[in-house]
């Protein structure tokens, strides 16, 4: 069966958004069953260097558990690369 | 020698002007600016002194880096006692004040006493007086920075003003510089105006001397070259400024929404620095017109921003200022929270208004906007009415109920008067002080601390009033600066939050902006400040004199009665779990921490500093 995730793209890697999505910042993504978030990040061609803070469902990925992670469906997975503010 | 070695002191009552040396005693010990102002203030104002007193004295003070050509090198702090907190206010700028103090030859100008009426400070080189400001008092920072500027008949002449707020009191009244740059938290703004002092306009044209002028070249440029080289300084921030952070804090569940009740705010995209990009339908330009450096400063964070022509704030509003009508300072991420998320407003150009407005009027756009969304919670649960309101419906999310406090906050009229308190007292004299978020009586910054736990102790310990820019451990928990720690634990906060809060205090005593930080160490500092001024200083060294810094800070608090006895969240932080999202229930872990924070800070149990901890310091 298929199965479908969001992702949402921030700040510079909004350069990755499909074309028509100019508006939003998610999107969604069809997944298997199986599908790990390494396999998404391969899908979409984000540029692994530049993903500094990922989230999913809200919550923080280690950098040594994001190629494993396997996603279920309605799953929200968000990148950014290095920001910070105050 | 990057010390001017020179005080300008006023004496508003006796009407005098005078020269004296820095103490270069206490400088060797507490840096410059924050460090250094509070020396001053710790030994010349008794800790009981009524903040809007003519005895209350203002400490407008540069550090050894101001005016140089060090990255960000324009900062200068505004160090008083606070009529919003009765704690030590310090309240930092940049733009291009500081670095032309300096180049008067001043390394501070104090204010003490009373004018017996409204003057400002003209400040020319050696030249300094006191001249009547009849012409100006009462009118907006932007009308009285137009008048100086003409009056002067120079446009290099720098200006640091209140607006109408300050003049009447209210509580978290800013001093603006350069038009949109903000001395901004704690009614440094207030105090100013209690001494009927509208503005400070400096001109200087003596230049800035460096010990080691070659080694300094050197050492500032590899600084720079590491802001260059790292992405949050090379290109965040440059790109979308603080307001990136708009997105991350929500998506993580950590937004505080509507006065705390939620963490989630749903508009949140609407406002964020993305949003300011994206071209809107009337004029096809976008919020955002291009972003903007302070004095010497390689990362250019600002914001300048129009609002749309055709909103209502602006549309066929011929009695506003022109700068409505064209670029002025844009959102900041604070600012945008708290006009924004925390009032449950997704309007982004009502939000830029508002800011504009703050901006004109001299305010604080984080305690606004705080006690805005307070104010509406009371009137949802039916604690205040129209009755109270002046007739406006406070519900959340209104946006012209919104817009419209912030115009009588900025005209100091009518209900804005009452909003002009602050929350801890808007709350208080309605018989809810439950409902203020805020510690010492100063309104908390845009992170909920059930989501990111140090921010929480970084909030009851700080010693300004709740603040962000004290120990901001959401580098850490949240974006991985320097290293990235769970947000939703307590363990090892104690330790984190007091790293930060040193740093900070040594960074903010430098002459330079907390923003570098993100990509320079203590380590990186160093070598600046050895070419720039005579003697040995290292990154140790700075720790400790930032360690120094907080502790003294925390003297004044305690003989102000603002010490261990103010190191308290709201009760909704500590009992009233998250109700949604990642960090769905959890609440501040504040009672586990505080006990770690004070043993590793080298306190009593009680929370007092320890007789050991100041002969360590020397303090
Ligand atoms: S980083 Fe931003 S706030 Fe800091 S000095 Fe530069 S422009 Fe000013």
């Amino acid at each position: 069966m298929t199965e479908k995730i969001t992702v949402k793209l921030f700040a510079s890697l909004m350069r990755y958004l499909p074309v028509n999505n100019t508006k939003s910042h998610g999107f969604d993504h069809a997944i298997h069953a199986d599908t790990t978030v390494g396999q998404v990040i391969d899908a979409l061609q984000l540029p692994r260097e530049g993903l500094h803070i990922v989230l999913l469902n809200g919550v923080y990925l280690e950098p040594e558990l994001r190629e494993s992670t396997p996603l279920n469906d309605a799953d929200v997975l968000s990148f950014w690369p290095a920001v910070a503010g105050g | 020698m990057s010390w001017t070695k020179k005080v300008l002191r006023i004496n508003l009552s006796a009407g005098t002007c005078e020269a004296e040396p820095l103490n270069m005693e206490w400088a060797e010990l507490y840096l410059g600016q924050r460090g250094l102002g509070t020396k001053y203030l710790s030994e010349e104002v008794p800790p009981t002194t009524e903040p809007l007193s003519p005895e209350n004295k203002m400490y407008l003070i540069t550090g050894p880096l101001t005016g140089t050509m060090a990255s960000t090198a324009g900062r200068y702090s505004v160090v008083t006692k606070s009529p919003l907190t009765g704690a030590v206010a310090c309240s930092n700028s940049g733009g291009f004040f500081g670095n032309e103090m300096k180049c008067a030859g001043w390394d501070m100008v104090i204010l003490e006493g009373k004018a017996a009426s409204p003057v400002y400070i003209s400040i020319n080189d050696d030249n300094a007086e006191i001249l009547p400001a009849d012409d100006i008092w009462g009118k907006s920072v932007w009308e009285a920075d137009e008048w100086l500027h003409s009056k002067h008949q120079d446009p290099q002449l720098r200006v640091a003003a209140i607006g109408v707020p300050g003049e009447k009191g209210v509580l978290y009244s800013a001093i603006i510089n350069d038009l949109h740059r903000a001395a901004g938290r704690s009614g440094v703004g207030t105090v100013m105006g209690s001494k009927n002092v509208k503005a400070v306009v400096i001109r200087g044209s003596k230049g800035v001397h460096v010990d080691k002028p070659k080694e300094f070249f050197e050492a500032t440029n590899a600084a720079k070259a590491i802001l260059a080289g790292n992405p949050v300084t090379a290109e965040g921030m440059p790109t979308l400024g603080t307001q990136v952070l708009m997105n991350v804090i929500n998506e993580m569940g950590a937004m505080p929404t509507k006065n705390w009740q939620h963490s989630v705010f749903e508009g949140a995209s609407k406002v964020s620095g993305e949003a300011m990009l994206e071209p809107r339908e009337s004029d096809g330009k976008a919020n955002l017109t291009r972003n903007g450096a302070c004095f010497a400063c390689t990362i250019a964070c600002g914001r300048i921003s129009t609002i749309d022509p055709q909103h209502f704030t602006v549309k066929n509003r011929e009695d506003l200022h022109h700068s409505y009508h064209g670029n002025s300072g844009g959102l900041e991420y604070e600012a945008a929270w708290a006009l924004g998320c925390d009032t449950g407003i997704d309007d982004i150009d009502a939000l830029t208004y508002a800011n504009f407005v703050c901006n004109e009027q001299g305010l604080d756009p984080i305690s606004l906007g705080s006690t805005i969304a307070a104010a509406m919670e009371m009137y949802e649960e039916g604690i205040i009415t129209k009755a109270d309101t002046g007739g406006i419906d406070l519900s959340f999310g209104n946006v012209e109920a919104m817009v419209k406090c912030t115009e009588l906050v900025g005209a100091a009229e009518g209900f804005g008067l009452e909003l002009g308190m602050g929350s801890a007292r808007f709350c208080a004299k309605y018989g809810h002080p439950e409902l203020s978020m805020t510690v010492r009586s100063q309104e908390f910054p845009a992170y909920d601390p059930r989501g990111i736990q140090g921010m929480g102790l970084g909030f009851a310990t700080s010693n300004r009033g709740a603040c962000h820019l004290r120990g901001y451990t959401v580098a850490s928990e949240v974006l991985g600066i320097p290293i990235k720690t769970d947000p939703l634990v307590t363990d090892g906060k104690a330790e984190l939050q007091i790293g930060f809060q040193d740093a900070t205090a040594a960074f903010d005593s430098a002459g330079i902006c907390i923003f570098t930080s993100f990509a320079w160490t203590l380590d990186d500092v160093a070598p600046q400040l050895n070419a720039d001024s005579a003697g040995e200083w290292t990154a140790e060294r700075l720790a400790e004199i930032g360690e120094r810094v907080w502790n003294l800070e925390r003297i004044y608090n305690e003989a102000a009665g603002q010490g261990a006895i103010a190191d308290k969240l709201p009760p909704r932080l500590l009992n009233e779990a998250i109700k949604a999202g990642p960090a769905k229930g959890k609440v501040n872990g504040l009672p586990v921490m505080l006990p770690e924070y004070y043993r590793a800070r080298g306190w009593t149990e009680d929370g007092v500093v320890s007789e050991e901890t100041k002969a360590r310091l020397g303090i």
